[in-house]
């Protein structure tokens, strides 16, 4: 420090000598650490019971398959599947809508009407058509 | 450094490291506190270590100009969070203790009217070489800057200094 300095560092030296008075106790710190420290363990058990209540939570969630939300969406989704496939018709399916088309649908059995031409009515005895013959 | 001996070394430099927490945190004696705390507990803690690079004063005035830096920082963006519910929460800048302002004589509050009139970095750099006893080179690794800086903010500082205390000793003695 140069000389011509003096008179500026005897005016902080004053004024840091009537400032010693006013520090306070170092003990003030050190008690303030451990209080510091405490509420830091507080906040890191609080932080954990939180972590545990939420884990605990999702476990029952999880096993609960009727409250589970994710589960139900998946339930959904299928029947939904399901119902598509039974329901779904081919774009082509009127090409096959032809006269007639209901004798492809079932196995005829032999003496049985077999629905061409006029049926018979219940109890009645089926009449061959006979062709007339103009004499 | 051994928990024990670092320990010894903080209460030897408590009375100093308090006077500069207090020129840190704009003569708010509760902040200083504050931030001396913060230090003590990041030294204890480990959080901030001593790798012997420099002396142990200037390594812990480092430390408290940083805490006091992130102190600052932090009220600053409560304040701007809380601002439309507690206007009146931080007191303002200049606001001096008013402890130590009715403690202190008539030449000592001059003096830290007239350091207040200066910039942050000249304030630190003034403090540091007249009121800690340090060397310009100390003062420069505390404030993390280079030696050239530190200098040039140093001799500014002292011209306006006396300047400032000039034109106050020019006002008082016109009455």
């Amino acid at each position: 420090m140069l000389e011509d300095d003096r008179d500026l560092y005897e005016g902080f030296q004053a004024l840091r000598r009537e400032e010693k008075a006013l520090v306070p106790p170092i003990s003030m710190p050190a008690r303030t650490a451990h209080r510091h420290g405490q509420r830091r363990l507080l906040a890191g058990g609080l932080v954990v019971a939180v972590a545990c209540v939420t884990v605990l939570i999702a476990g029952t969630l999880w096993l609960l398959p009727g409250l589970q939300i994710g589960f139900r969406g998946q339930n959904h989704s299928r029947e939904q599947a399901a119902a598509s496939i039974t329901m779904w018709k081919p774009a082509t399916d009127f090409l096959l809508d032809t006269p007639g088309r209901e004798l492809l649908q079932h196995v005829p059995t032999i003496g049985e009407w077999n629905g061409a031409g006029i049926a018979p009515r219940p109890g009645e005895r089926h009449r061959p058509i006979r062709k007339q013959v103009s004499k | 450094m051994d928990q024990i001996i670092l320990q010894g070394e903080l209460e030897r430099l408590h009375a100093a490291s308090f006077g500069w927490a207090l020129w840190c945190c704009g003569h708010r004696r509760e902040e200083a506190e504050e931030v001396l705390q913060t230090t003590y507990l990041k030294i204890l803690e480990r959080t901030a270590t001593f790798d012997g690079r420099s002396s142990l004063r200037t390594w812990l005035f480092g430390v408290i100009r940083r805490t006091a830096a992130e102190q600052h920082r932090r009220q600053w963006l409560r304040h701007r969070l809380f601002d439309r519910w507690q206007v009146n929460e931080l007191p303002p800048q200049s606001a001096a203790n008013p402890e130590a302002a009715a403690s202190a004589s008539q030449t000592s509050r001059n003096l830290l009217k007239a350091v207040a009139e200066l910039s942050t970095r000249q304030r630190e750099v003034v403090h540091l070489v007249f009121y800690q006893d340090l060397t310009v080179e100390e003062a420069s690794r505390v404030m993390n800057i280079p030696l050239g800086t530190a200098r040039t903010h140093f001799d500014r500082g002292k011209r306006r200094l006396r300047e400032i205390l000039a034109w106050q000793e020019a006002a008082n003695a016109r009455g």
